[in-house]
């Protein structure tokens, strides 16, 4: 299968949404161009999945390498292994429905489309590079479409984080090149070519004097993507600023941009990541805990949601700092739950905020009398969020927690201790939270008269609850993806 | 409803663990092991067994004894069929389910427990339930204001329990006040203020270095071509004393 | 032999052909059309460039004075391309113009002086180039005769200039009196490393510096970009600037390879310097042009990186680097000239709501920014990128760490602009404007170019393989 289709989709559906004229001309293009994508995704999925039965030499599949900078051994190398096919699917699902919940944006709603869909084309580039140096051209393509589509069609202080979220993504950016130069420099033996290419890395292994001085640039460059503390601080304001479909995405995809970066880093350098792990695994439960903490003192929705981001994605970083292979495993799960679990909450925020024009929780109330659809939405959701068996969130977290609990020593015990002691206050905050929304009485008279979800907005729902309840009730095709 | 009558006094005796209903067989064994592990369990065991069989009956006798309290009372419907039949089944175990000889059905580590008789443990409990029994219908058979002074003389100890030991109370305290505002609120003021702050102290560290900084360019060539010698004098200054 | 002298002149000839074409219109009939000319000189000078694609034989001149390879003559043709896209873009501006043929008269010759210089392979050539180039240009800082900051401009910048060039000829004659020799091979062979030297050295050095911004001579560009026509700041900001660079890699790496060692550090000193006085000071602007020159001062701050990689891959990045730098910086300046001229607006809050008005102008703006920070998929990305590679070959991490952490604070001004233009209102933006056919080829050569030469990796590979490093 070429893996630049993938690529190419979502460029061309970009491109012919700029020729599109109308509000419907440009919705349904961009509705064809995500869905075309998503079948694309299950369709590498299946292929994946018939040439891992037979192929079982090669990391990854469906490679191809086009010289790009000959002079400086730089080349398009793309291929795909099980996370990657993972993530693609994942960003396939968040693309579709944040276009569908974006189906009523009417304010340059050419622009709006065209930079939702650059945004995901660089997210499918970086989920198949192989070459590092293309890695961080399709990390760093999103920078701009995030800071023009918060600042432009966001609410809030939307220009000051849309400015932060670029200073801060793009600092995040600066360590991450610091480092891949140093792995360059240091590759190919004395004399021997330079190069960035990820297998070629990985066969021929690196210094332990370098990977020691450049792992921390890369894994805190690409832990700022996935709110490695303390430099989360972009997330709250960032994501609860955004429109909701880029919301979705940045909550749902981008930020696991961050953790797949980490997690290839971490293989690119076993020995270093082991020397840095207690401090990864120190700040991932410092996220965890304080973010949840955080969390529940919000009064905003959006807050809240964002702050659990930081709260859930501390999870992540805490399987991959953990090291062991059920671990890491966790970590992968968690960025597929969270991802689609968090899109699934921004899109039932954006729904009850389109309605209500507020999202303060103080103000909503009783919302499941005139909304149940939304409201379940929002109820799948909060469970999720808080780890209840039978969607995903329980899946990802206690395997997580399994991973961690198998390396003994007391420093990682009390950490996984102080994790799962987490959940209850993630139960105290999702409980409050949709306890106030959707139950009890209706905060205001009109409330009465409020509509429950349209067709696009229920799809977008159906399609990411789908999602989580199928990985919480059967997660053994996708543990079984990740592990090949 | 005298069905419902008999079923709950059946329940209420099976419950307060007085033979030959199935309470009495259940808390006799547990009793027994309880005297041959713990005695102050046992003790424990022992008291609260009475204290159930008191307010058992006070439920009971407040029930079904006396006269209804209310001027109107609600029209009584008689009792459908399906909600009847599971009551008289229920009624029917509690009164029977005793004598199943459940030891040899559960065996610990696939080894058959030796079922032991009736001996001389099960006196103690089933007296002190009489008792219980007695209290009840002495405080609560007939209409008086007896209960009113016995919970009177009782009284801090009866508001005590009644507001079921104040747990649910220190239960918010610890929520609200400790984790809320002592860790909660920090946290997120720490996280808004601090963390925060440094990022945008960050930025306004480099906007006031900007500030700082402007001087420099006074819009006079005089200034500029004396910071021309200064760059030159520095660099030979620098260049010397680095390559020598 | 003619022949072969006159090909390898080729480009030269060429420009000075048409400063000769120019003057005899001027003297010959006094009755064309402003239109005609400016339509006439663009076709003159895209003849030029599409010229400069033939190679012309490698060849060293007049007893080693002037030299030409294919480097070069690309390194000349890409200064082509460039002359012709400010003179496309100058199209407005110039069409009311009284003085038209003159502007391109002094135009071609500072162009011709560029080439002179940057063929050099003597110190004397390299000075007389440098001169012609500097002087009509200081004379074209004032062609805004209306207003006095021109004026302004024009004498500070020939002060500044004089005095810049009476060091650097002063550092000159120091070197001839140590090495006793002009010519470019030969001095390299004749330097050891004395103290009077390395003054010498210094000197020559603040010579360039001065020409290409850096710290702490800079201090003459905010001013005269500012007060100078649009078309004669994107002129200095891209032109000189590049042609400046493309002599000083030669000189370093060539002529005062003995002295590597220090150099390198007092490049990195300058580097680091250039680039955060540049950022901080552009951080403040609240006009266009202003913000643009401190810009300019900051990448030329990141040019200097990339130089002391000294070696194939600095020279190909530093070469690579000043090509996206033309289409980008002109595109912004483009667009900047067309508004200027059209309203005469050049503040930042004018820009606000523009793209409500605008939309394909702002989006040129836009595409150049992103390119000037460094973003991809524009060729700045890529061009930033591959000097930073090239600086990164010494292992100096915290000198690229402290350059990498320039592009973020760099990011904040140019997404201040990008701010104004699509999110901020105000009661009166600009009026939509019409774009005129030139101009308007110049934008969509500027962003074709800007989006290209980053994917496209052959152009890097051409420029690669054409580059020696010594």
């Amino acid at each position: 299968m070429n893996l630049s289709l993938l690529l190419l989709t979502p460029l061309i559906t970009a491109v012919a949404v700029l020729f599109c004229r109308g509000l419907n001309g440009i919705r349904w293009v961009s509705l064809a161009g995500t869905t075309v994508q998503l079948l694309l995704s299950f369709g590498l999925l299946a292929l994946y999945w018939k040439e891992r039965a037979t192929d079982h030499a090669h990391l990854q599949l469906f490679e191809y390498r086009h010289a790009w900078f000959a002079s400086l051994n730089i080349g398009y190398h793309v291929g795909v292994d099980g996370l990657s096919v993972a993530m693609i699917l994942l960003t396939a699902f968040i693309m579709v429905a944040a276009v569908l919940v974006s189906w009523r944006v009417e304010r340059m709603s050419k622009e709006f489309f065209f930079l939702l869909l650059v945004l995901s084309a660089g997210a499918y580039g970086f989920f198949i590079s192989l070459d590092l140096f293309t890695l961080f051209f399709f990390l760093e393509v999103s920078v701009i479409p995030k800071f023009l589509l918060i600042g432009i069609w966001g609410s809030g202080r939307k220009e000051y984080s849309a400015m932060k979220l670029a200073l801060m993504l793009m600092g995040g950016s600066a360590l991450v090149f610091v480092g891949l130069l140093g792995l360059y420099y240091h590759t190919g033996g004395v004399g021997g070519p330079h190069t960035f290419d990820m297998p070629v890395l990985l066969a021929s292994g690196l210094p332990a004097g370098v990977t020691r001085v450049f792992f921390p640039f890369l894994f805190v460059g690409f832990g700022i993507f996935t709110a490695l503390f303390p430099f989360h601080t972009w997330v709250p304001d960032g994501h609860s600023s955004a429109p909701t479909a880029a919301s979705m995405f940045l909550a749902g995809v981008s930020m696991k941009l961050g953790g797949y970066g980490c997690l290839r880093m971490v293989f690119l350098m076993p020995e270093a990541a082991r020397e840095y792990s207690p401090y990864i695994i120190g700040l991932a439960t410092i996220a965890i805990v304080y973010g949840a903490f955080a969390t529940m003192m919000q009064k905003d929705l959006k807050y809240i949601n964002a702050y659990s981001s930081i709260s859930h994605c501390g999870f992540i970083l805490l399987g991959i700092g953990m090291l062991t292979e059920t671990a890491i495993r966790g970590a992968v799960l968690q960025m597929i739950s969270h991802g689609l679990m968090t899109a699934l909450f921004f899109a039932a925020i954006g729904m009850i905020y389109d309605r209500t024009h507020t999202r303060l929780v103080e103000r909503l109330g009783g919302l499941l009398k005139t909304m149940p659809f939304i409201s379940t939405l929002f109820v799948i959701a909060g469970l999720c969020s808080l780890g209840l068996p039978g969607l995903s969130g329980f899946v990802a977290e206690i395997t997580v927690f399994m991973g961690s609990w198998q390396r003994t020593g007391e420093m990682y015990r009390l950490a996984t201790i102080l994790a799962c002691a987490s959940i209850v206050i993630t139960a105290v905050y999702i409980l409050r939270a949709t306890g106030q929304t959707i139950m009890g009485p209706l905060r205001e008279p009109n409330y009465n008269g409020l509509t429950d979800a349209t067709w696009n907005e229920k799809l977008a729902g159906i399609l990411l609850g789908a999602g989580i309840i199928a990985i919480g009730v059967a997660p053994f095709w996708l543990n079984e993806l990740i592990i090949k | 409803m005298p069905l419902t009558h008999v079923c709950f006094l059946v329940a209420c005796l099976s419950i307060s663990g007085i033979p030959p209903f199935s309470g009495f067989f259940s808390k006799e064994d547990i009793l027994l092991a309880a005297w041959q592990t713990n005695k102050l369990v046992y003790g424990i065991g022992l008291f609260t067994s009475g204290l159930t069989a008191f307010y058992m009956f006070r439920l009971y006798f407040s029930i079904f004894w006396n006269k209804p309290r209310e001027e109107h009372p609600h029209k009584m419907h008689k009792l459908p069929l399906v909600e009847s039949i599971p009551l008289v089944i229920l009624a029917l175990g509690a009164a029977f389910a005793g004598f199943i000889p459940f030891s040899r059905l559960m065996s610990p580590g696939s080894v058959p427990e030796t079922a032991h008789g009736i001996g001389l443990m099960a006196v103690p409990p089933v007296a002190l339930a009489l008792l219980g029994i007695g209290i009840a219908a002495y405080l609560y058979g007939k209409e008086s204001d007896r209960p009113a002074k016995v919970a009177a003389a009782f009284r801090g100890f009866y508001t005590f329990a009644y507001h079921k030991f104040y747990i649910d109370e220190v239960y918010a305290f610890v929520t609200k006040k400790i984790i809320f505002n002592l860790i909660g609120r920090p946290a997120a003021w720490i996280d808004r203020n601090i963390v925060d702050g440094l990022m945008n102290g960050l930025a306004t560290g480099t906007a006031w270095t900007s500030a700082g900084i402007k001087r420099v360019q006074s819009g006079k060539v005089q200034d500029y071509i004396l910071y021309f010698f200064v760059g030159i004098a520095g660099l030979t200054v620098l260049f010397i004393y680095i390559y020598t | 032999m003619w022949a072969g002298i006159i090909l390898s002149l080729r480009q030269e000839l060429i420009v000075t052909g048409i400063i000769f074409f120019l003057l005899l219109m001027k003297v010959g009939a006094a009755e064309f059309k402003t239109e005609v000319i400016l339509r006439l000189v663009n076709l003159l000078l895209l003849l030029n460039f599409i010229l400069g694609f033939f190679a012309c034989p490698d060849a060293v001149l007049f007893n080693g004075m002037f030299h030409t390879d294919r480097l070069i003559v690309l390194e000349k043709n890409m200064l082509n391309l460039g002359t012709l896209i400010i003179s496309l873009q100058a199209y407005d501006w110039l069409k009311d113009h009284r003085h038209v043929p003159e502007f391109y008269m002094l135009l071609l010759a500072t162009l011709t002086g560029f080439f002179f210089m940057i063929s050099a392979g003597n110190l004397l050539m390299f000075y007389l180039g440098l001169e012609l180039s500097t002087i009509p240009l200081a004379a074209l800082s004032s062609f805004d005769l209306e207003k006095r900051q021109s004026s302004e401009a024009a004498m500070k910048f020939i002060l500044s200039s004089a005095f810049s060039s009476a060091l650097l000829l002063f550092g000159i004659s120091l070197l001839y009196g140590a090495t006793g020799t002009l010519g470019f091979d030969t001095i390299a062979q004749r330097l050891d490393g004395s103290a009077f030297q390395l003054f010498a050295f210094i000197l020559i050095l603040s010579g360039f510096a001065f020409k290409i911004s850096v710290v702490p001579f800079h201090l003459w560009t905010a001013d005269v970009y500012e007060g100078s026509p649009v078309a004669v700041t994107a002129y200095l900001s891209v032109i000189s600037k590049g042609a400046v660079f493309f002599i000083f890699i030669q000189a370093l790496y060539l002529v005062f390879k003995p002295l590597a060692a220090p150099w390198y550090r007092i490049l990195v000193l300058l580097s680091v310097l250039t680039m955060v006085v540049g950022n901080l000071f552009a951080l403040r602007q609240d006009k266009l042009k202003r913000l643009l020159a401190f810009s300019s001062i900051a990448q030329s701050g990141f040019i200097l990186a990339g130089i002391t990689g000294s070696s194939r891959t600095g020279e190909a990045s530093v070469v690579y680097f000043i090509l996206v730098y033309i289409f980008s910086n002109l595109g912004a300046f483009g667009v900047v000239s067309l508004i200027s001229a059209q309203t005469g607006k050049e503040d930042i809050d004018d820009y606000k709501g523009l793209y409500a008005t605008n939309p394909l102008l702002s989006w040129v703006m836009a595409i150049s920014l992103f390119s000037l920070a460094g973003i991809p998929p524009t060729a700045g990305f890529f061009g930033k990128f591959f000097l930073l590679m090239a600086g990164a070959g010494k292992g100096n991490y915290v000198f690229i760490g402290i350059a990498a952490l320039n592009m973020v604070i760099s990011l904040y001004y140019y997404l201040r602009v990008i701010k104004a233009i699509f999110m901020d209102t105000q009661p009166e933006p600009i009026r939509p404007l019409k774009i005129p056919l030139l101009p308007n080829i110049a934008f969509v050569v500027c962003i074709a170019g800007i989006l290209i030469t980053g994917l496209v990796g052959w152009v890097y590979d051409y420029i690669y393989s054409l580059s020696t490093g010594f």
